[in-house]
C-alpha cells in the first residue's frame, strides 16, 4: 500500500455558524500537480491552512505523509517536508533577497545550493536588491525560491499568481513545471482556469465546501457535452431557457448588440448540451436569425456552468 | 510515534520523486550556531535598515539625561539620573524590537512562514533578544560616556560593570513584555500603544524625574510598575539609600518577568492556531 501524501476524510470547518468545508474528502499521491480551482470564498485558503497546521479543523480527519497533521507542529522533519507560498505573504522589506535566501537555507539540515536555486529562480540579478524594492512578479519568484528550498516533497501554492502581469505569470508557471519536473508534488489554488489547465495533471472544483468536480482537464471538459451557440435572435431569453437541453441563456447587453437593420434581435449566448436540437428550433422559430457561431465550451465556461448548475439543483 | 520518523517512500513512486526523509538528522551543531548567528545578525540588519528606530532608541536616551540630568539639575543629580536613564533607554529597544516588529512580522505573513517552515521559535527570538541587547549596550555605552564627561559621575569600577550588567540582563521582562503586544497588537496599532505604554511607563517609574520629588500618590502608583523596581534595583547597584530593600524589587520584577513570560506564551500559541 502507498502511503498517500493527503488524506483528507469527512473534513468539516464553521467559520461562526457559516460551514466552509463541508465533510470533504480527498485524497492525493505523490507525483501529483493538483489544482484546487474556486471562485473566492469557496474554502480554497481554509483548505490550506488546515492542511499545514495553521486552523484546526471542527471535525474530521487530516493527514499529511500518513500522519496527523498535528505532528507538523511538533515535527521539524516532517515540516521540512513541504514547502509553502502562502497567499499574499511578504518579507521584511529592508533585507535584501540574498539574506533572506541565507537566513531560510539555515533552517534545513540539507538545503539546495544557493547559487543553483538562485540561477533556476531567476533571481541572479536581484540578490543585491531589497525586498521592498522588487515588483510583484519578482516578490513571487523570491517566495517561490524561500518555498522550494529545502527540497521539499510536497509543495503549496496558494493563490501564487494572483496580481501578476501576463509576462510573470508566464515566468511562474515555468518555475512551476521545473518544480513538476524535479519530481515535487505540487498543490496550487487558483481561480484562474487557464493555470489549472496549464499546470495541473488534476482538476477539483471547490464549490460552497464541497468538491462538485475532480479529474483531469481533459476530464473536465467532457463531463459536460455543452456547446455554446451565439446568435442574434428576436426570440426571448425566457422562451430560449424554457428548452429542456437548454442550460444557460445569457443576453448581452442591448446597446453593444443592437442592428440597424433588425432592432428588436438581441445578441444571445446559448449553453446547450443537444445543439443540434437547439439549432433547429432556433432556426424554425426566428427566420431571421444572424451571426450564428457555435463552438466548444472553453474549461472556464464549463467550470461555470457546473457551478452555476449545482447552484440552481441546490 | 517518534516525530521525527517518517513513513518510507512507497516503492511505486516514480523515480524522480525526492524521497521523504528517514530519520533525518536534524542540524548539527556547527548548522545550530550558524542559524543563531544567521538570525540575530539579520534581525539587527533590519534594525539598523531602519532610522525611525535607530535615532530615537539612541539619540532620546542621551538628549534626555544631558537636559534633565546635567544641565537643568546642574549635575547634582547625575549619577542617580545615569542610571534612571539607562532603564529608560534599554527598555526602548527591548519594547519596540519585540513589541512592534514582531507585530509587523507577524501581519507580513513571515512569522506563519517561519512556523511552517523547520524554523525553531527559539531561534527567532534569541535573534531578537541579541540584537536588542546589542542596540541597549550601545545607549549604555553612550550614557556612560556622557556621564563621565559632562554629568562628573564617578563611580567605582565595579559599579560601572554591575550597573551595565543589571539593566542588560533587566531587559527580559520588557522584552517578553513587548512580544506579548507584539503578538496581540495589529502591525497599524503597534507602534503608537507601544509609545503610549513605553513613555508613561518610564515618566510614571520614576525614570525620567527622580521618583521621590514626585506626588505622594504617584508614588504610591509606581510601585504596580515594573519600570519602578527596575529602576530602584539599578539604583541599589550605585550604592544609593533606598526606602525599600533591594530584595523586594528584584521579586517584583521577577514576578513581571513570569507574567509577562506566561502572557507571551499563550499569545504565542494562540496565534499558531488562528
Amino acid at each position: 500500500m502507498t502511503t498517500p501524501y493527503i488524506e483528507i476524510t469527512d473534513l468539516n470547518k464553521k467559520f461562526s455558524q457559516h460551514p466552509v468545508l463541508n465533510q470533504l474528502n480527498l485524497t492525493i499521491q505523490a507525483g501529483e500537480i493538483v489544482a484546487i480551482l474556486g471562485e473566492n470564498g469557496a474554502g480554497k485558503t481554509t483548505l490550506l491552512n488546515i492542511l499545514l497546521g495553521l486552523l484546526p479543523a471542527d471535525s474530521g480527519e487530516v493527514q499529511l505523509f500518513g500522519q496527523p497533521v498535528s505532528v507538523l507542529q511538533q515535527s521539524m522533519a516532517l515540516r521540512a517536508n513541504i514547502g509553502v507560498m502562502l497567499q499574499q505573504a511578504s518579507l521584511p522589506g529592508n533585507l535584501t533577497v540574498l539574506e533572506h535566501l541565507e537566513l531560510f537555507s539555515c533552517y534545513y539540515p540539507n538545503p539546495r545550493p544557493l547559487p543553483e536555486l538562485i540561477q533556476s529562480c531567476g533571481l541572479s540579478d536581484l540578490v543585491q536588491q531589497r525586498f521592498s524594492s522588487l515588483s510583484g512578479g519578482q516578490k513571487q519568484a523570491v517566495l517561490f525560491a524561500l518555498a522550494i528550498i529545502g527540497k521539499p516533497a510536497l509543495l503549496f501554492l496558494d493563490e501564487p499568481t494572483v496580481g501578476l502581469d501576463v509576462a510573470a505569470r508566464q515566468a511562474f508557471w515555468q518555475q512551476i513545471r521545473q518544480a513538476k519536473a524535479d519530481g515535487i508534488s505540487v498543490i496550487l489554488t487558483t481561480h484562474y482556469l487557464e493555470e489549472a489547465d496549464q499546470l495541473a495533471s488534476r482538476i477539483l472544483v471547490l464549490k460552497n465546501g464541497r468538491f462538485i468536480a475532480d479529474g483531469s482537464p481533459a476530464t473536465l471538459k467532457a463531463f459536460s457535452q455543452t456547446r455554446q451557440i451565439s446568435c442574434c435572435s428576436r426570440l426571448s431569453q425566457q422562451l430560449i431557457s424554457s428548452w429542456p437541453e437548454v442550460q444557460l441563456v445569457v443576453q448581452l447587453a442591448a446597446q453593444l448588440t443592437a442592428q440597424k437593420d433588425n432592432p428588436a434581435a438581441q445578441h444571445l449566448q446559448i449553453h446547450s448540451s443537444q445543439p443540434e436540437q437547439t439549432l433547429r428550433r432556433l432556426l424554425a422559430l426566428d427566420e431571421q436569425l444572424t451571426d450564428l457561431t457555435v463552438s466548444s465550451v472553453s474549461l472556464e465556461q464549463a467550470f461555470l456552468h457546473l457551478t452555476h448548475s449545482k447552484e440552481h439543483s441546490a | 510515534m517518534n516525530p521525527r520518523t517518517m513513513p518510507t517512500s512507497p516503492d511505486t513512486t516514480p523515480t524522480t520523486t525526492p524521497t521523504l526523509a528517514v530519520n533525518m538528522p536534524w542540524l548539527n551543531w556547527r548548522q545550530t550556531l550558524n542559524l543563531l548567528q544567521m538570525e540575530a545578525k539579520l534581525d539587527l540588519l533590519t534594525l539598523w535598515r531602519t532610522p525611525g528606530f535607530v535615532a530615537p532608541s539612541l539619540i532620546f536616551p542621551v538628549m534626555f539625561y544631558l537636559l534633565f540630568g546635567v544641565f537643568i539639575t546642574k549635575g547634582g543629580q547625575s549619577d542617580y539620573l545615569l542610571v534612571t536613564y539607562c532603564c529608560f533607554g534599554v527598555m526602548g529597544p527591548a519594547l519596540f524590537n519585540f513589541g512592534v516588529n514582531v507585530a509587523t512580522e507577524k501581519s507580513q505573513g513571515w512569522l506563519t512562514m517561519k512556523q511552517i517552515a523547520p524554523a525553531p521559535v527559539s531561534a527567532y527570538l534569541f535573534g531578537k533578544v541579541v540584537s536588542s541587547l546589542l542596540f541597549a549596550l550601545v545607549i549604555v555605552m553612550l550614557l556612560f560616556v556622557c556621564a563621565a564627561l559632562f554629568g562628573n559621575v564617578r563611580l567605582y569600577t565595579s559599579q560601572w560593570l554591575g550597573l551595565a550588567g543589571l539593566v542588560l540582563v533587566g531587559t527580559l521582562p520588557f522584552c517578553l513584555f513587548g512580544l506579548w503586544l507584539g503578538l496581540t497588537l495589529s502591525a497599524k496599532a503597534a507602534p503608537a500603544v507601544v509609545n503610549l505604554i513605553y513613555l508613561p511607563l518610564a515618566f510614571l517609574g520614576g525614570l525620567w524625574l527622580p521618583i521621590h520629588i514626585l506626588p505622594g500618590f504617584m508614588q504610591q502608583f509606581a510601585q504596580l510598575l515594573p519600570s519602578f523596581h527596575f529602576g530602584q534595583l539599578a539604583l541599589s547597584v550605585i550604592g544609593r539609600d533606598l526606602p525599600q530593600p533591594w530584595w523586594q524589587h528584584l521579586f517584583a520584577l521577577l514576578i513581571f518577568t513570569v507574567v509577562f513570560g506566561v502572557l507571551a506564551s499563550r499569545a504565542f500559541r494562540q496565534n499558531r492556531s488562528v
